[in-house]
C-alpha cells in the first residue's frame, strides 16, 4: 500500500511540478527610484551609461539627466528616456514574456 | 516534551506572523495590492479590450527602499519562486512619483502591455493607452479621485483624443458599418485593434523586416486617420444573398478611401466569392483602382467562440 501511494504521489508531484517549469507565470519587480538616488542605483546595479546608452523607443541618448525607466531583459538592459510618450508607450510589464514567446514561435 | 513542542510551535507561529505582517506592510504592500485587486481586475474586464489582446501579469512586486524593503522584497521573491513563479531582474523606474501617480502609472503600464505595438504610430498609441486608461478608471468605482484627475489629465493632452473618442463610438461605427451587426461594437474593439494585432503576430511569426512592419504602420494609420474623417467603409459578411454583397462592396469603394471587409468563419468562403465577383466584373473597379491587403487570424471575444478571422482592406490607388 505505501509504495504505491509513494509511487502515486511522486508522480503527481513530477507532472505538477514540470507544468510549472513550462508554464513559468512571471512576477514584474518594480522599484520606484528617487531622483536624489539615480547614481546610487545604478552603480548598485553596475548599470553604466555613455554615448551609446540609446532610448529603446525614440533613439535619443539617455544620461543620468534624463534616465526614466531600465528594463532587464535577456541579460542585458534597456533604457527608456524620461520623455512622457516613452515612458507611455513603453511595455515594462511583459517584456520578458514576449521574449519566451517570440522563441517559443523560433 | 509537550513543552518543548508547544515552545517550537509558538516560535514558528510568531516568526510566521512577523514576516507574515512584514510581506503586509507598508505602501509597497499596498501598491501590490493595488495592482493585484484593482488593476487586474478592471483592465482585463471585456469592456476594454478583446481577451486576445489582454495579456498582463496578474502580480508585480513593489520595492521603493522603504523601511523593511529589502527583507520583504527577499521574501516575497523567494515565495514566489517556492510556488514555481519566476522574478526577473529589477525594472528601474526613475522619478518623483507620489502614490496617486503611481496608482496611475500602473494602471498605464497595464494598457500599455496590452496594446504595445509596432505597427501604430507612437502618437496613436500614446493616445491610445491614456484613452484606455481614463476609461478604466472613470467607470470604476474602486479607484480614486486623485488617481482618476491625473489620468483624466493625461487624457486631455493626448493628440489623438477626438479621433479615439469616435472610434470607440458605437453611434459613430454605425456611420461608417455599411451594415451593422445585431451586435454593435466600437470601431476600435471591433475592427482596428484586433487587426493590428493579428497582424503583428503573422509578421512576427515570419520574420518580416522593418520596411514590411513600416509599410503595415502607414497602412493602418492611414486607415485610422480615414475612419475617423469617415472615408473609410466598413462591411461585415455575414447571411445575406452575395448579391446584397456586392452593391454594398461597390458602394462602400465609392465613399472614400478605404474598405474593409471582415469575415469570420464559415462567412470567410462568402467573402472571397463576393471579392471575385467584383473583381472579374467589367468594369473592375478593384482591379483598377485600389490596391489589396489581407489580415488572417483569429477572433476571440468573450461570450463567443474562438474562430478565423479574415479581414481585406482595399485602398484606393488615387484618392
Amino acid at each position: 500500500m505505501w509504495p504505491i501511494m509513494l509511487i502515486v504521489f511522486g508522480f503527481i508531484f513530477g507532472v505538477s511540478t514540470g507544468y510549472r517549469v513550462v508554464h513559468k507565470k512571471i512576477v514584474p519587480f518594480v522599484r520606484f527610484v528617487e531622483r536624489t538616488d539615480r547614481e546610487k542605483t545604478l552603480e548598485e546595479h553596475r548599470i553604466h551609461l555613455d554615448e551609446t546608452t540609446k532610448c529603446s523607443i525614440c533613439g535619443d541618448n539617455v544620461t543620468i539627466e534624463n534616465i526614466g525607466a531600465v528594463v532587464p531583459v535577456k541579460g542585458d538592459h534597456v533604457f527608456i528616456c524620461s520623455k512622457s510618450q516613452c515612458m507611455t508607450v513603453s511595455d515594462i510589464l511583459t517584456p520578458i514574456t514576449r521574449i519566451i514567446e517570440e522563441k517559443a514561435r523560433e | 516534551m509537550i513543552e518543548w513542542i508547544v515552545g517550537i510551535l509558538t516560535i514558528i507561529a510568531f516568526l510566521f506572523g512577523f514576516l507574515s505582517a512584514i510581506i503586509k506592510w507598508g505602501q509597497d504592500a499596498n501598491l501590490e495590492k493595488y495592482y493585484r485587486d484593482t488593476v487586474v481586475k478592471t483592465v482585463t474586464k471585456p469592456a476594454y479590450l478583446p481577451e486576445a489582446i489582454v495579456e498582463i501579469p496578474n502580480e508585480i512586486i513593489v520595492d521603493s527602499r522603504e523601511k523593511f524593503s529589502p527583507l520583504r522584497t527577499y521574501l516575497k521573491r523567494r515565495l514566489a519562486q517556492i510556488l514555481g513563479k519566476e522574478v526577473p531582474p529589477v525594472i528601474l523606474i526613475f522619478g518623483q512619483y507620489s502614490d496617486e501617480e503611481r496608482k496611475a502609472f500602473l494602471i498605464e503600464k497595464a494598457f500599455a502591455s496590452s496594446v504595445e505595438s509596432r505597427l501604430l504610430d507612437l502618437d496613436f498609441l500614446e493616445s491610445l493607452i491614456h484613452y484606455l486608461a481614463y476609461k478604466c478608471v472613470h467607470e470604476s468605482e474602486e479607484i480614486e479621485e486623485e488617481v482618476r484627475t491625473i489620468v483624466r489629465k493625461y487624457f486631455e493632452n493626448s493628440k489623438y483624443r477626438d479621433c479615439l473618442v469616435r472610434l470607440d463610438s458605437v453611434d459613430f461605427s454605425e456611420k461608417v458599418v455599411l451594415n451593422p451587426p445585431p451586435v454593435k461594437r466600437p470601431l476600435l474593439t471591433n475592427v482596428i485593434l484586433p487587426m493590428v494585432r493579428e497582424k503583428e503576430k503573422s509578421l512576427l511569426q515570419t520574420n518580416a523586416l522593418i520596411p514590411e512592419m513600416e509599410k503595415w504602420k502607414s497602412l493602418f494609420m492611414n486607415l485610422v486617420n480615414s475612419m475617423c474623417s469617415e472615408k473609410c467603409a466598413v462591411l461585415f459578411i455575414g447571411v445575406r444573398p452575395d448579391l446584397e454583397y456586392v452593391d454594398m462592396l461597390e458602394n462602400g469603394l465609392a465613399r472614400g478611401a478605404h474598405l474593409i471587409i471582415s469575415a469570420r468563419g464559415p462567412y470567410i468562403e462568402t467573402m472571397l466569392r463576393v471579392i471575385q465577383v467584383c473583381w472579374l466584373s467589367e468594369p473592375s473597379k478593384l482591379a483598377q483602382s485600389c490596391e489589396r491587403d489581407d489580415v488572417f487570424g483569429l477572433w476571440e471575444f468573450p461570450d463567443e467562440d474562438k474562430t478565423a478571422c479574415h479581414w481585406v482592406i482595399f485602398s484606393k490607388l488615387k484618392f
